[in-house]
């Protein structure tokens, strides 16, 4: 009886212990994705992290700044530099002045916690990102599919020489003149009739689907990459930093369009960056000469005449099709990468998805709607009944509609 | 010997051989092509080569249209914080002209207006018209002034402030502006600064269609020149003596105001009494209306007043018979039955009319209880005289300088021959006109006042009530608000957005940026109301009595669609179809039936169902002019009527030279006539182009119709339940169907439309209009039955032939039918409006015709049209019970042959970025603004909750100054539209096909006496 009260009292003992840790770590691993979450929002576009401390606007942040400077200070440093530098404070002062006189952004919204999970996602630093793995699973099972084919082809073609040898050798042993690929192939066309018009019928087929294929390809603008009149690095902003998209793109959470960032967004930055790693001052000159910029003295030229840039426009939806941003990444959170690629990968961007409508509808075949979502609440009961629990995709609500997208 | 055949489409076209013969509208130049044929034929160019390069040339041309465009896109340098590319953006604005004053909502896209909608302000109600909803287009108007000018040529600011400020110094007579109605407090204080620095300085004021008769009447009758405002809501008998109130009368407003107060739920209506000559808007709507003639007007006003007196046992003070005699003691008895709620109107322009008229709103206690003296409207204030003393003064060279603010007397002066001969009097003209308008080319400096959509303001409407207009969107062009060239010319530098800020903070204590985010905002008024005091004496009834009956005269009135014609230039307006006649892109002369028939006259349609007219020279006085007939139902015998607006010389390419000036046949500010009004018969017929060539119902029950004391026995009466003859005896018609249903789970999407507030005004149609890129198709082709419009008002007039009549009088279905499509006489006839948009069938046979399955069913209930995939066969069209379905013949825009605002750049900013621009040989119709739909859903998804009743609004419902229709969901027990479904008034249009449309009626009710 001991025996057994002891065991029941071990494993409700390491039960405990196993929820207790589980539970901690998971607040770990959620301060870490807060403080990544408002690190990429808000620090980034200053501020490099990782073990090189590399100087953007404002120093590069690794463990480093834990050895300078106390938490407390830190947090009230985030929280309103200003103000401590104008309170007198020694190292603040030292650094508005080692940085040229250029106040930190401040942040009196955060919470503590807010700000001790940044820390805490400094203090881990960035790591190794995953890139999104879909894509690159998608395109491994294609070629694959390839590769199978090619060998059922070869092997095709292994049994027809074979089978050719064969006969040749028979000819020679019967006596009988050999005869060339070519002669054999008519001798036995003519031998079986039949199969000369199933040769045609998939001649023709053949034909037609390749025509079909060519023209379905019309106005299909895959892979279409312009040169653009800033050579703008997606790879080195959104890649190399990991600037959020949403800093730039920010329309892309509440309007149709993502919106090409106007260029007071360009600026935020490149005040005080005004030398690129691969072109060095040539394109972030553009940036200037088009808004009226002095790096120089780091002011606005007065009275300058604008601009313009005229960016050249990448994905193109026909007019007759309706498209709105927000709905995909603010509702849906489908991810930018879902239909554009990894962008932080390319240096200069292209189009990666054929977006067509079958390529539209496809998706809205596939994706479950979020029915957490209070718009939809008293319908998923309806619907679990209706559809048996199976999951409800876009398609089943309507989205396949003709009119949601073309009016 | 063989006669060759003729075809023709028309009695006309038979007679005309050169057109009947010629397909094309100029002969080919084949001389012109094949003028060269030595060369031709000596040329190396065999025909096998030429066959060569155009293979080559198709084959090149194919594989060029395959490469992609290169599409720019162009950031902001600087975005504005408040702008999100492809979300709107609203402001509060107000507009004012004419007779409406409506506070507004602008809706802004990228920073271009695009529509416009009743900023929904308890201080203010309603006033949005068609007129109103279509000015947004006017701002995109490319044939507004670009830059100042100086003698017809294109001149700088600079140069024109020297010389104008010259000028100013030097005069030492008169310097004169004549402006319309000025209800700018701050305006009007500028101008009081701008007296001070030239003590010349004079402002006349001088609106186009005067309303002097009724400010004089209350200057005698209460001692102060004003006009009061009116409750028609307050107001349960109403009679009004030819006033158009719901349209074109005193205020737009008073609409919203009518209809409050007829609804029949509320267990009581008022009752509205209409005395009329044409038939107007107002009468249409009217409970019981009386045709009589319009110089009778006094008369019969003076005979209610006789009748008012002789009930309340005064002396009497008339003799003279009417035909109504009986009907107006009735009236009598009624209003004094409904002392202090009743209300009498009168659009005279005789000044002693509208005393009597004052006399009896008195008699009837009416004053400060539907009409209030407190409260005043400040819309109207020209003085008859003041102009034609000024054009005296002009001709003695009294006047140095004259300035034109919003008026253009070249074109709405009756005498303006004799106004431009004084003008040369003058040495310098300055006009501040949007375009180079019949007063403008005769000015010597014209300087472009800003559209009010790019102007600061502020108006004081009614006593106490004051509203902002902001800009919505920077000048176009060079031009500048006049207000700013005032100041200029005072010698300050300050903009006047600077001076009405200073002029708001020192005069009211509200803060600037609240009011400017609400638009309105209401002082208390410490005004006492004034007192009646005045004496009808015999002398000013004999005056009355003088001018009576004539034997032909003219009534000039006001269309809803253009009104004065200042929007004459405006596409939209010119398309929207009158509100009775049904006639696009015209001004015509109205009679009645039997006095076209009395007089030899018609109207006939030709063989593909257009209406032509003929044509008369109209005589008034010593004045001529030539117009077409169009027989209006309904109208009094020996009237004949003309509407203002057209005949505009020099605006732009939409509104010139169509129609004719009214104004010129204006004398004396008297919209009637009746100085030797002759008309005369003259060889060739005109074209219109009607929407609706049908003019009754046919016995059929399209629009359902019920008496209030019916209703309130049986609130069914009138709309009888349809029942089918089947082998279970007699069904509802939604229990014999071959269809499956739909299923409906997420959202149904259901419109009702209360016939009984609808007025028919047509600002719905305008509405769609902008919200939809509805195309504008020009007359040729409205006459085809080709218009556009998404959303139409069908009027019906009442016919003495039905059913039960034939049956009873044992006439033959032949003559019956035939009797059936003769509207009534003018003395029984009532009219009835219903807007018809696509229906949204649940069981739609456009549906099940297309090949292609580009129209098909939504889940949501909605019939959606999909344009990419339509083929253009027309099938749908065929099927539709409804007839909403409108087809693109033609490419509307960037096509010369359509060149409205679609066809220039300017014009395509007023277009809906969320909605596409329909292509040739594409089907289109009303989408239920589909856009609205999924925007606001996007919005509750966005922001995790349900959709709210009432958040998703049908461009037509925004319009509806009278609240007709409502649209929501009836998936939700709660929404507006699901009680509405259940409403006993509620039926769906031609039941009888089990069409199950998505839209449903409310039987119409009138207050007529029993």
């Amino acid at each position: 009886m001991n025996i057994l009260l002891l065991r029941f009292w071990r494993i409700f003992l390491s039960t405990i212990l196993f929820i207790g840790l589980m539970s901690s770590s998971d607040i770990i691993a959620q301060d870490l994705e807060l403080g990544k979450t408002l690190f990429k929002t808000n620090c980034t576009s200053c501020h490099y992290l990782g073990p090189e401390e590399k100087k953007l606007i404002g120093p590069g942040l690794n463990d480093h700044i834990f050895e300078e400077h106390s938490e407390d200070w830190l947090i009230s440093w985030i929280r309103n530099s200003s103000e401590m530098i104008e309170s007198g404070d020694e190292v603040a002062v030292k650094l508005y002045e080692e940085y040229n006189k250029s106040v930190m952004t401040a942040f009196p919204h955060f919470s503590d916690d807010d700000i001790k999970s940044i820390l805490a996602y400094i203090k881990e630093g960035p790591g190794e990102e995953t890139v999104s793995q879909v894509a690159t699973g998608e395109t491994g099972s294609e070629s694959s599919n390839n590769s199978i084919l090619y060998i059922i082809l070869g092997f095709i073609c292994c049994n027809i020489l074979l089978l050719v040898y064969v006969k040749n050798v028979l000819k020679d042993a019967a006596g009988i003149p050999r005869e060339s690929l070519i002669q054999s192939a008519t001798s036995w066309l003519k031998l079986n009739p039949s199969s000369l018009v199933f040769l045609s019928i998939i001649i023709v087929f053949g034909g037609m689907k390749g025509c079909w294929n060519s023209l379905s390809g019309i106005g299909v603008a895959q892979n279409y990459q312009p040169e653009q009149p800033i050579a703008f690095s997606h790879k080195i902003h959104a890649g190399d930093h990991g600037i959020d998209c949403n800093y730039c793109h920010h329309t892309a959470r509440d309007s149709k369009h993502a919106g090409i960032p106007s260029l007071n967004v360009c600026m935020n930055c490149h005040t005080y960056i005004n030398e690129g790693t691969i072109t060095g001052k040539e394109e972030i000159n553009k940036i200037y000469a088009a808004i009226g910029f002095d790096p120089n003295t780091r002011t606005y030229i007065p009275n300058y005449e604008e601009q313009p840039v005229e960016w050249v426009r990448v994905h193109n939806l026909p007019d007759l099709a309706y498209f709105n941003h927000s709905q995909h990444v603010n509702v849906a959170g489908v991810e930018c990468q879902t239909c554009h690629g990894e962008i932080e990968e390319m240096d200069e961007v292209y189009q990666e998805s054929k977006l067509t409508m079958g390529w539209c509808i496809n998706c809205h075949r596939e994706t479950e709607i979020d029915t957490d979502n209070p718009y939809y609440h008293d319908l998923h009961e309806k619907w679990i009944d209706k559809y048996h629990g199976q999951e409800i995709t876009v398609d089943m609500i309507g989205g396949r509609e003709c009119a949601k997208c073309h009016y | 010997m063989k006669k060759k055949k003729i075809y023709f489409n028309s009695l006309n076209h038979a007679t005309d051989k050169v057109n009947n013969q010629n397909e094309f509208d100029e002969k080919l130049p084949l001389e012109a092509m094949f003028e060269n044929a030595n060369t031709l034929s000596a040329s190396s160019t065999t025909r096998r080569d030429f066959l060569k390069f155009l293979g080559f040339g198709t084959l090149a041309a194919t594989l060029a249209s395959c490469e992609a465009p290169v599409v720019k896109s162009v950031p902001y340098l600087n975005k504005p914080e408040e702008i999100t590319p492809g979300n709107p953006t609203y402001y509060a604005s107000s507009y004012f002209s004419e007779n409406v004053f409506a506070s507004l909502l602008v809706k802004n896209r990228e920073g271009r207006p695009i529509l416009l909608s009743s900023n929904n302000n308890p201080n203010f109600g309603g006033g949005v018209n068609a007129r109103c909803q279509a000015s947004v287009l006017s701002l995109y108007d490319s044939s507004r002034l670009k830059g100042p000018m100086k003698n017809s040529s294109n001149s700088s600011w600079d140069v024109i402030d020297n010389e104008v400020m010259t000028a100013l110094k030097n005069s030492s007579n008169q310097v004169v502006l004549l402006t319309s109605t000025i209800i700018s407090p701050s305006t009007q204080s500028l101008l009081n600064k701008l007296k001070l620095k030239y003590p010349n300085f004079n402002v006349v004021s001088y609106d186009a269609v005067s309303k002097d008769a009724i400010l004089s009447a209350n200057e005698n009758t209460f001692g102060k020149r004003f006009i009061p405002t009116y409750n028609f809501d307050k107001a349960d008998v109403i009679v009004s003596f030819g006033a158009d109130f719901l349209s074109e009368w005193l205020d737009s407003a008073h609409a919203r105001q009518y209809t409050s107060n007829r609804k029949p739920e509320n267990g009581k209506m008022s009752r509205h009494y209409q005395f009329e000559s044409l038939l107007s808007v107002t009468g249409a709507n009217a409970d019981k209306r009386i045709p009589i003639k319009a110089s009778q007007q006094g008369l019969y006003v003076l005979k209610l007043y006789n009748a008012l007196l002789q009930l309340t046992n005064q002396a009497t003070v008339v003799n003279e018979k009417t035909k109504h005699d009986e009907l107006i003691n009735q009236i009598a008895a009624e209003l004094l039955e409904n002392k202090g709620s009743s209300l009498v109107v009168s659009s005279s322009d005789n000044t002693e009319v509208q005393i009597i008229i004052n006399a009896i709103n008195n008699l009837l206690d009416n004053y400060d209880s539907t009409i209030s003296t407190i409260i005043h409207s400040n819309l109207f204030s020209s003085k008859d005289d003041d102009i034609n003393n000024l054009i005296a003064d002009m001709n003695n060279g009294q006047v140095d300088m004259l300035m034109f603010l919003n008026s253009n007397p070249a074109y709405t002066l009756s005498n303006s021959n004799e106004f431009m001969l004084a003008l040369k009097q003058v040495n310098t003209k300055i006009s501040f006109s949007e375009y180079l308008d019949e007063t403008a080319v005769l000015c010597d400096y014209v300087c472009p006042d800003t559209n009010y959509l790019e102007s600061w303001g502020d108006l004081n409407p009614y006593t106490g009530f004051y509203a902002l207009q902001q800009p919505t969107i920077s000048p176009l062009f060079n031009s500048r608000q006049a207000e700013d060239s005032f100041l200029k010319w005072m010698g300050d530098d300050n903009s006047y957005y600077d001076y009405l800020k200073t002029f708001f903070k020192s005069n009211f204590t509200n803060n600037w940026n609240q009011v400017l985010h609400d638009g309105t905002f209401t002082v208390s008024n410490n005004q006492n109301r004034l007192g009646y005091n005045f004496n009808i004496t015999n002398t000013l009834i004999n005056s009355i009595k003088k001018s009576f009956d004539t034997n032909i005269e003219l009534e000039i009135y006001l269309k809803g669609s253009l009104g004065i014609g200042v929007h004459a230039n405006n596409p939209w307006l010119q398309e929207l179809p009158d509100n009775i006649s049904k006639v696009t892109w015209d001004n015509y002369l109205t009679i009645s039936p039997s006095h076209a028939k009395e007089l030899g006259l018609k109207n006939w349609h030709v063989s593909n169902g257009a209406l032509d007219g003929d044509i008369v020279n109209l005589t008034v006085g010593s004045k001529q002019l030539t117009c077409p007939v169009y027989i209006q139902p309904g109208q009094a015998h020996g009237v004949l009527g003309l509407s203002f607006g057209y005949g505009r010389t020099h605006i732009g390419k939409s509104g010139k030279n169509i129609g004719v000036n009214a104004f010129k046949l204006y004398e004396n500010f008297s919209k009637i006539q009746t100085n030797k009004v002759s008309i005369e018969k003259i060889s060739g017929s005109h074209e219109f182009a009607c929407t609706q060539n049908s003019h009754t119902m046919m016995g059929r029950n399209i629009v359902k119709e019920t008496n209030l004391s019916d209703y309130l026995k049986d609130p069914k009466s009138g709309n009888p339940q349809f029942l089918l003859h089947s082998h279970k005896g007699k069904v509802k018609p939604n229990e014999l169907t071959l269809w499956q249903e739909h299923e409906r789970d997420v959202h149904f999407w259901n419109m009702s439309i209360d016939l009984n507030s609808c007025t028919g005004c047509g600002a719905c149609v305008i509405a769609c209009h902008a919200e939809n890129n509805v195309p504008v198709v020009g007359k040729e082709e409205v006459r085809k039955n080709r218009d556009m419009h998404w959303l139409r008002i069908d009027r019906y007039y009442s016919s003495d032939m039905t059913k039960e009549r034939a049956k009873e009088e044992g006439v033959g279905a032949i003559q019956m039918y035939k009797q059936m499509e003769e509207p009534s006489s003018s003395e029984n006839l009532e009219v009835v409006f219903q807007p018809v948009m696509c229906q949204h069938c649940s069981h739609a046979p456009c549906e099940t015709v297309c090949p292609v399955a580009a129209t098909t069913h939504s889940k949501e209930g909605l019939n959606h049209m999909t344009y990419n995939r339509c083929i253009g066969t027309r099938y749908c069209m065929n099927n539709c019970p409804y007839k909403v379905r409108r087809f693109n013949w033609f490419n509307y825009s960037d096509n010369d042959q359509f060149d409205f605002h679609m066809n220039d750049d300017l014009g395509k900013m007023v277009l809906n970025p969320d909605v596409t621009v329909r292509s040739r040989g594409v089907m289109e119709k009303c989408t239920m603004c589909i856009q609205n739909i999924q925007k606001s859903k996007l919005d509750a998804k966005k922001e995790r909750r349900k959709i709210k009743d009432g958040e998703i609004k049908c461009a037509c419902e925004k319009a509806c100054d009278t609240g007709a229709i409502t649209f929501g969901d009836v998936m939700n027990p709660n929404s507006r539209v699901s009680k509405e479904k259940k409403n006993p008034r509620s039926y769906y249009l031609i039941e009888e096909l089990n069409t199950q449309p998505s839209v449903f009626y409310k039987t119409k009710v009138r207050n007529k006496k029993v």
